[in-house]
């Protein structure tokens, strides 16, 4: 759980259009500057994380850190190739400087480096930086793609001047289909301390793994933690299981009796497919009629639609009763 | 994935075939390739671009060109950044222009139709569409269509006002072809403006030699001839008057150095000196009377110029003396001058003096820059001279009240 401030530096130059990281160099970077700005904020409520735009005719920090997720994701979505060329020197303390502006100065501060075309700056000023960087105590994280036969020397040397107690890491990904995959199981994703004070990256990782090995791992199906926010998984899990049954249910009749048994297989399917809809329809009149009843005037919000998903024939019955029950009552007056 | 392996095999088959036919161009071709199949588009770009400067391809009979476009370039086209998409494609149809202007039309049309199918943001594509404009716009003045290239080339220039942060190449593509019809169409003052916003926007480096001395010979006769042309001076400071030197048109920059002086003296001797140059500039000869006059008026506003701060009444014999005029010619000058808004003063018939408050400002050359820091040093030099001026006259005063 440690407590930082995140500036993620995106490479946007022309080199980005190539599409040998699917489905192109930018998509595949904004895919991995989505779910680590997420990984960040969730380690730790506190936790900010800014971004920054490396070529074009400036540096330019689009979102200087913020715990607000949704500003940094919009922001990500909007960024545009442009630019020949990557000014990193100038981009590195560009992005220094917003870190040092941060507005909670416990915060660690960290730069994530995306590095996708060639470097030109000299490899003794970059060093330089470097040494600048860790006298104040900027940890680098640094994703080498691309360029990686002509950067790797210099990023390397970048690294090892700007590592202080392992705080900083550096990452090579080859051209493939995964930059993300490759990313995720990296001490990038996993925080400092291994990945264990990090819930979201452990939990995140653990998807990962599990997707590859086949299975649907919790965080692979929905793209949320369980632990973090139970409420949200259970209603999710819900109403996946429903779409399941509803899917198996649609199968079993168009494989069941042809034509004919399509029309009773759209009734079998269509209580289940409805569920949720009836469900509040019925809370609602359940408890309109039950308002009517005591001449109460205040409304009683409905129940949680969750928990009345199971016995719904029987509260259908309840209801209807009811509400003949009343409506007879109103005659009768 | 099948119909991209289709296509990729297409584009295999093409080079292979290219290269066979054109041995010349197999190294290019199959670095083209191998730049493909590793889907490094930006890479690609670039090596297509030097591909297109070869002399070995520009040789090429024009069909090859229009060739790379359709069986090699149009299977990524998306994938390359729309507006060196416009520009590999304007190249490409360059050596069709030549023959056949009409077919180069067509088919940067069918560029413009692919980029509009595209699915990037119209915004981004505004740039790109308008640079491929601008090239029909200089085809269709080629084939003869001035009409056609006027409507595009003023609905260009009304969308890059309206336009934000345009890449330089499109800039110069209007301005290029708002010059070249303003050439054709002899509006000289015209091709100046937009010659010399064109020139703004390229580097004269990157541009062919022989396009630079035309372009200089142009501009300089532009200038001379353009009505209302008094600016001369950012052709003077221009790079591009360099590639006149040592070259039969070389006089043209003593001749447009003389008009921005305004010396009429030096004027006739030029005149005189170069005289069958200039009779062979059918334009000058026909404009002759008109270069008088505009060089007596670029004469009467350097003398004017020149005036220091504190006598700024001229009699008119001394401005007829300068401009070679009787005093008639000289009211008539002035009036000129003051109607077409050069100058602002008064004209003192009864003591045949003229006081002018204001000259139109101007680009200056270094020496006229030097003239002007000239009389800053004398304006200093007479501030520091009231400044000690006035200790001297308190002292007097001081010691009067002293003696109080």
């Amino acid at each position: 759980m440690v407590l930082e401030s995140t500036l993620v530096c995106l490479d946007n130059s022309e080199f980005m259009r190539n599409g040998d990281y699917a489905p192109s160099r930018i998509a595949a970077q904004a895919d991995a500057v989505n779910l680590l700005c997420g990984a960040k904020t969730q380690s730790n409520p506190e936790n900010t994380v800014g971004l920054m735009t490396l070529a074009g005719k400036v540096p330019k920090v689009l979102i200087a850190p913020t715990a607000e997720l949704g500003k940094v994701l919009s922001a990500v979505h909007g960024i545009a190739i442009e630019g020949e060329q990557v000014d990193f020197a100038a981009g590195i303390q560009k992005a220094q400087l917003a870190l040092k502006h941060r507005q909670n100065k416990n915060q660690r501060q960290r730069i994530v480096l995306f590095a996708g075309s060639p470097i030109e700056t000299e490899q003794k000023d970059l060093v330089k930086i470097a040494k600048k960087l860790k006298k104040n105590n900027v940890a680098v994280d640094i994703v080498s793609f691309g360029e990686t036969d002509s950067n790797n020397e210099k990023l390397e040397a970048f690294h090892a001047a700007v590592n202080s107690n392992d705080n900083s890491h550096f990452v090579t990904v080859p051209p493939g289909p995964a930059l993300l995959d490759a990313l995720i199981s990296t001490p990038i994703f996993q925080g400092e301390d291994g990945g264990g004070g990090s819930g979201f990256a452990a939990a995140a990782a653990a998807g990962a793994a599990a997707a590859a090995a086949g299975g649907g791992g919790a965080y692979d199906d929905f793209g949320v933690d369980p632990n973090l926010d139970p409420e949200l998984a259970l209603a999710l899990r819900v109403s996946m299981e429903e779409e399941r049954a509803r899917q198996e249910a649609a199968a079993a009749a168009d494989g069941g009796v042809g034509g004919e048994g399509g029309a009773s297989g759209e009734g079998a399917a269509q209580p289940v497919d409805e569920d949720a809809g009836e469900d509040a329809l019925l809370q609602q009149a359940l408890a309109m009629s039950m308002d009517a009843d005591g001449g109460d005037t205040t409304t009683t919000p409905a129940p949680p639609v969750a928990a009345a998903a199971d016995d719904e024939d029987e509260e259908l019955q309840r209801a209807l009763a009811m509400s003949m029950e009343d409506a007879d009552g109103d005659e009768q007056k | 994935m099948a119909s991209s392996s289709a296509s990729a095999a297409a584009a295999r088959t093409y080079i292979e075939s290219t290269s066979g036919k054109y041995p010349a161009l197999a190294d290019s071709l199959n670095a083209l390739l191998d730049l493909y199949d590793k889907k490094l588009w930006h890479q690609l770009t670039l090596e297509t671009e030097t591909l297109l400067a070869e002399p070995a391809f520009t040789s090429c009979p024009s069909d090859v060109q229009i060739d790379l476009y359709q069986s090699f370039i149009k299977d990524f086209a998306y994938k390359l950044s729309s507006l060196k998409l416009a520009q590999i494609t304007a190249v490409l149809s360059q050596q069709h222009a030549q023959t056949e202007p009409r077919s180069a039309i067509a088919f940067l049309q069918s560029v413009i139709a692919l980029l509009q199918e595209s699915k990037e943001p119209p915004v981004a594509l505004a740039a790109p569409i308008l640079y491929l404009r601008m090239q029909i716009a200089s085809l269709h003045l080629r084939a003869g269509d001035e009409r056609k290239c006027k409507e595009l080339v003023e609905a260009g220039q009304a969308q890059l006002a309206a336009m934000e942060d345009v890449d330089a190449s499109v800039h110069a593509a209007v301005h290029h072809v708002a010059s070249l019809y303003h050439k054709v169409k002899q509006n000289f003052a015209e091709f100046y403006s937009s010659s010399m916003s064109y020139l703004s926007y390229v580097t004269t480096d990157a541009l062919p030699d022989d396009a630079c001395l035309g372009l200089a010979v142009d501009l300089s006769l532009a200038a001379l001839l353009g009505e209302g042309v008094y600016g001369i001076a950012e052709l003077i400071n221009h790079p591009v008057l360099r590639y006149l030197h040592n070259t039969p048109s070389a006089w043209l920059v003593d001749m447009v150095q003389v008009f921005q002086e305004g010396d009429l003296h030096a004027y006739d001797a030029l005149c005189t000196k170069h005289a069958a140059a200039l009779n062979a500039q059918p334009l000058l000869v026909s404009h002759a009377s008109k270069l008088r006059e505009k060089i007596t008026v670029m004469c009467l506003m350097s003398l004017l110029f020149s005036l220091p701060a504190d006598s700024r009444c001229v009699s008119l014999s001394v401005i007829a003396e300068r401009t070679k005029l009787d005093t008639a010619g000289v009211e008539r000058l002035l009036m000129k001058a003051l109607s077409a808004k050069l100058i602002e003063g008064e004209i003192d018939g009864v003591s045949s003096a003229v006081t002018v408050t204001w000259v139109q400002p101007r680009a200056l050359t270094l020496s006229q820059v030097r003239a002007l820091r000239n009389r800053l040093d004398a304006w200093i030099g007479k501030l520091e001279h009231t400044l000690m001026s006035i200790p001297e006259a308190r002292v007097p005063g001081g010691d009067v009240l002293l003696g109080v």
